[in-house]
């Protein structure tokens, strides 16, 4: 090509530039690789703890949300999560990057926030649903009066089946519901068409 | 346009820099400037919100049945975050209770009701017109009881912003008189009017800030404001911008960025860049509350529209129902189509005519078909980039667009949703008539919708695990009692107490049997069933 | 040094390894992923593409050749960039225990990657001294990150815009793909 580039010195200095920048690439990528494992990475059952909504309802048919993160990290399906609806399976999805599916009906629906409200006049103190609550989110005693705090409540319905006396329902949770502007109606909010991008 | 013409008064030290992106459309300002303000009857029934403003409700202090006067504080400030509500007429508070507020979904919300007695009967009170002589905290104390919040549309309580703009140094104090948006002419018509007020509001202002400039911005169509606001602060330090007519130039942070070249950082407040910025309608109202201790109980408030015999701006009681300014302007029913609060690029569809005018109510078209027109159907993107050439805050609405109609949040919060403006200038120039601003509002409902729940999922794995914790604690401990009292006898009260246990638990296993039978849900629990009755 | 460049700059540019050669092509769909991805196994791919294709020529010249065994040049090469990979894995996981998660799911990426196997032998058939085979495999190591980087963003922008329902997923994709490739082939007068 040029007579310039076929000069010694040039090509000396060519080469060095070259390795240089070979040498310059490794290192960039020893560099990347070690700031990656740097960060603290949890591991892969806490990633999908933290995707799912702590109800601890048990309506996945795991005991609990950490028992149902350890089952999807061995493959289990990831749509059987009702109060995480279908934002959770999709999150699920793009962390295991796995097919985004509909929520499993035969596992519930996904509802609007539920609290649970004790009928007081008919509670008989029994503290059944107490030891049910797994974040302890009723208050009461022995033969006295138990009732819910309704701040702490996250739905998960498991004081209503030890009840006795059948005395607690699921409400709509109450107090100002913010309104939320909607997508432009013929977009349909149930098909997703996102790849994984990690 | 040059601006270092004579015109401009000491514009020598103001650099005016271009703002970048911004529409311009038609204007439709000049049948509301017709006129002068009016002022309104006093209405029978004032409504008045505990929450016109950002931040908590205000709590109300005055009960349903008393009589209360002009300017009495009728709900006091719940925290450091709320505003007070004062009586904009005396009269008698008929209750206490739901009703609609202007905005776009018709909320329901706590509102006081007055009913006005006709005699507009003021408190009496004690002021001093000479504000030279107040303290700044003083001062600051009284525009915190007058319940003065951002009039220009945002309704942040100007206290918490000037007690924020105390804690950096201010350097510049900017009043807001651009009024960009089509249709709302009420700051332009305030200051043909009431020029000397706005400026010794604007005085008030700057020695509450301690700050070192103070500009006025105006924009440069508004002629006659802009001769008597010249006028007003020929004697003042004040110093006057005239920014060039464009949509988006009135914006805070764009205005900012013009007037001192500073740029708001994302997320943050201009107090933390030593910038101040208020509406000529809050500053007029800080003049009131000082300087003849009138609270904020009234507001200029254009209302406009081609359905209108006389479109003007009026001097409204706070409270008002809209229903009754649009008796007194004449609305020709037959053509209207839709009444906008606000103006009609960011301005929003009221449903229930009976809302009241609140604090941040600065506009109302009574608007045609004709001049409303229905929306064109969606069509696909063609990449032109219109709307990135218009966007103010530099943003790619493309890119926001493609994300929220994804539902793909992460990435539209990459490309800076929550850094938009919802100014419609997107929407307004895409040829493909997409609702740009749609998207994005219910992108960013949804984003906060999953922090929330995001925080609750954090809040209820704490105490799931410390109940977890306490259980094992409870447990432990039951063992080391249990272990120290192994050797009692059996006495007979012993087997008493195992005979009621059994039947206890017969009857509990019935009714566990009878609501496990009612509620048919297909939980394969083994272990869950378990679990539970293992528990003591 | 001219020859040298050239060579680069054809074995990247002009005769890119996956678009105008079509090697690798499984590796750089599957590796397209997303940005993060992509960046880790076009590294690796460079990684073990220059090493492999190094000692390939290594194992030609002295062993094969000399003892005429081309006929197992394929089987030769494919065990050697097998081990390689997993060596250099191996090697990499525990110098950085925390970040090659997946690492699996990569090693066949990597290591059954047709473009490592294919720039050899193409190394050997054009009979390509020491400098130019250097030169060859830097050149199709930058080729396959650079398309493989760049493929990725443009997943990116394809998984978001509106693609009709029959073309959504690996069809847009590919065709993208297939467009690129006709870009690239506009380069060919390059060197």
């Amino acid at each position: 090509m040029f007579p310039l580039i076929d000069t010694a010195y040039f090509q000396i200095l060519a080469f060095t530039v070259l390795g240089v920048g070979i040498i310059w690439l490794i290192l960039i990528t020893f560099r990347y690789l070690k700031t990656e494992s740097n960060k603290q990475q949890l591991s892969l059952i806490d990633q999908i703890n933290a995707l799912l909504p702590q109800t601890q309802c048990g309506h996945c048919g795991h005991p609990g949300c950490l028992p149902y993160a350890r089952a999807i990290s061995h493959g289990a399906a990831i749509n059987q999560c009702p109060p995480g609806g279908k934002h959770t399976i999709q999150a699920l999805s793009i962390l295991l990057n796995q097919a985004n599916e509909p929520l499993n009906p035969c596992h519930g629906e996904h509802t609007e926030p539920l609290v649970a409200v004790i009928r007081e006049g008919e509670c008989i103190g029994c503290t059944k649903c107490i030891q049910a609550c797994p974040i302890d989110a009723i208050l009461g005693g022995t033969k006295l009066m138990h009732t819910v705090i309704e701040s702490e409540c996250n739905g998960c319905d498991l004081c209503l089946e030890p009840c006795p006396v059948d005395c607690i329902d699921l409400i709509p949770r109450p107090g100002k519901q913010l309104r939320q502007w909607p997508l432009p109606s013929h977009i349909d909010v149930d098909q997703h068409n996102i790849g994984a991008n990690p | 346009m040059r601006f270092l013409s004579l015109f401009n008064h000491d514009s020598s030290r103001i650099q005016l820099r271009k703002s970048s992106g911004g529409i311009k459309p038609l204007s439709n300002k000049a049948s509301s400037l017709r006129s002068r303000i009016m002022s309104t009857p006093i209405p029978k029934i004032l409504v008045l919100p505990l929450l016109q403003h950002k931040g908590t409700p205000a709590k109300p202090i005055a009960k349903s049945g008393d009589r209360v006067l002009k300017g009495q504080k009728i709900a006091e400030a719940a925290d450091a975050s709320s505003a007070p509500v004062h009586a904009p007429t005396s009269g008698r508070i008929t209750g206490i209770g739901l009703h609609a507020l202007p905005d776009e979904f018709g909320t329901l919300a706590a509102c006081i009701t007055l009913a006005s007695d006709g005699n507009d009967q003021a408190i009496k009170t004690t002021f001093t017109a000479d504000f030279q002589n107040m303290s700044e905290s003083d001062l600051l104390e009284r525009i915190r009881d007058a319940g003065i919040v951002g009039m220009g549309g945002a309704g942040f309580p100007t206290y918490l912003k000037l007690q924020s703009s105390n804690e950096h140094p201010v350097d510049f104090l900017i009043i807001n008189a651009v009024e960009c948006e089509p249709y709302i002419t009420a700051d332009e018509a305030l200051i043909r009017e009431h020029a000397c007020d706005v400026v010794t509001g604007a005085n008030i202002l700057k020695r509450v800030t301690g700050a070192k400039q103070c500009i006025v911005a105006i924009e440069d169509s508004k002629i006659d404001a802009i001769a008597e606001l010249k006028l007003a602060a020929l004697n003042s330090a004040i110093q006057i911008a005239i920014i060039p007519e464009k949509y988006t130039a009135g914006s805070e942070k764009q205005l900012i960025h013009s007037v001192t070249g500073r740029e708001v950082p994302a997320g943050k407040y201009p107090a933390s860049i030593g910038v101040s910025l208020h509406n000529t309608g809050t500053a007029f109202a800080i003049y009131k509350a000082i300087c003849e201790a009138e609270p904020c109980i009234s507001r200029i408030t254009t209302v406009t529209g081609s359905t209108l015999k006389t479109p003007k701006n009026f001097h409204v009681l706070i409270g008002t129902p809209i229903a009754f300014l649009f008796d007194l302007c004449g609305v020709d029913q037959t053509k209207l189509s839709r009444i906008v609060v606000g103006g009609s690029l960011m301005g929003t569809c009221l449903p229930d005519i009976n809302a009241p005018i609140i604090k941040t109510t600065n506009c109302l078209i009574a608007g045609s078909a004709e001049e409303f027109t229905e929306p064109q159907p969606e069509q696909a993107c063609i990449r032109c980039s219109f709307c990135a050439d218009v966007c103010p805050v530099n943003l790619l609405p493309q890119q926001l667009y493609a994300s929220s109609r994804c539902q793909d949040y992460q990435q539209a919060d990459n490309f800076g949703l929550f850094d938009c403006i919802e100014c419609g200038a997107c929407a307004y120039v895409c040829p493909s008539h997409i609702p740009l601003v749609q998207y994005y509002r219910a992108s960013k409902s949804e984003i906060e919708k999953q922090r929330t729940n995001r925080h609750n999922a954090d809040k209820w794995q704490a105490r799931f695990q410390f109940h977890q914790y306490r259980y094992k604690r409870e447990k432990k401990q039951k063992l080391l009692q249990s272990s120290s009292i192994e050797h009692q006898p059996e006495t007979e009260h012993n087997k008493q107490a195992d005979f009621s246990r059994e039947k206890a638990r017969l009857e509990i296993s019935e009714a566990v049997a009878r609501v496990k039978a009612r509620r048919s849900k297909l939980i394969t629990t083994s272990s869950v069933a378990t679990e539970r009755e293992d528990k003591p | 040094m001219t020859d040298f460049l050239s060579i680069l700059i054809a074995a990247a540019v002009v005769n890119n390894v996956v678009l105008v050669q079509f090697l690798g092509v499984s590796a750089f769909y599957a590796g397209s992923n997303g940005l993060k991805n992509a960046i880790e196994i076009a590294l690796l791919s460079a990684t073990v593409l220059i090493v492999a294709s190094l000692t390939n020529l290594l194992l030609t010249k002295t062993i094969l050749a000399p003892l005429n065994l081309m006929f197992l040049q394929l089987i030769c090469f494919v065990a050697v960039s097998g081990s390689l990979t997993v060596l250099i894995f191996q090697w990499l996981r525990q110098k950085f225990p925390d970040s090659l998660h997946r690492l699996h799911l990569h090693i066949i990426l990597v290591g059954g990657n047709s473009a490592v196997i294919g720039i050899s032998i193409l190394n050997t058939r054009n009979g390509l001294s020491f400098t130019e085979n250097i030169a060859n495999s830097i050149g199709a190591a930058v080729g396959f990150a650079l398309v493989m980087i760049g493929f990725a963003a443009l997943r990116q922008r394809l998984d978001t815009a509106d693609v009709p329902q029959s073309f959504r997923g690996p069809a847009i994709h590919l065709i993208s793909a297939g467009i690129v490739a006709m870009c690239f082939l506009g380069l060919a007068g390059l060197v």
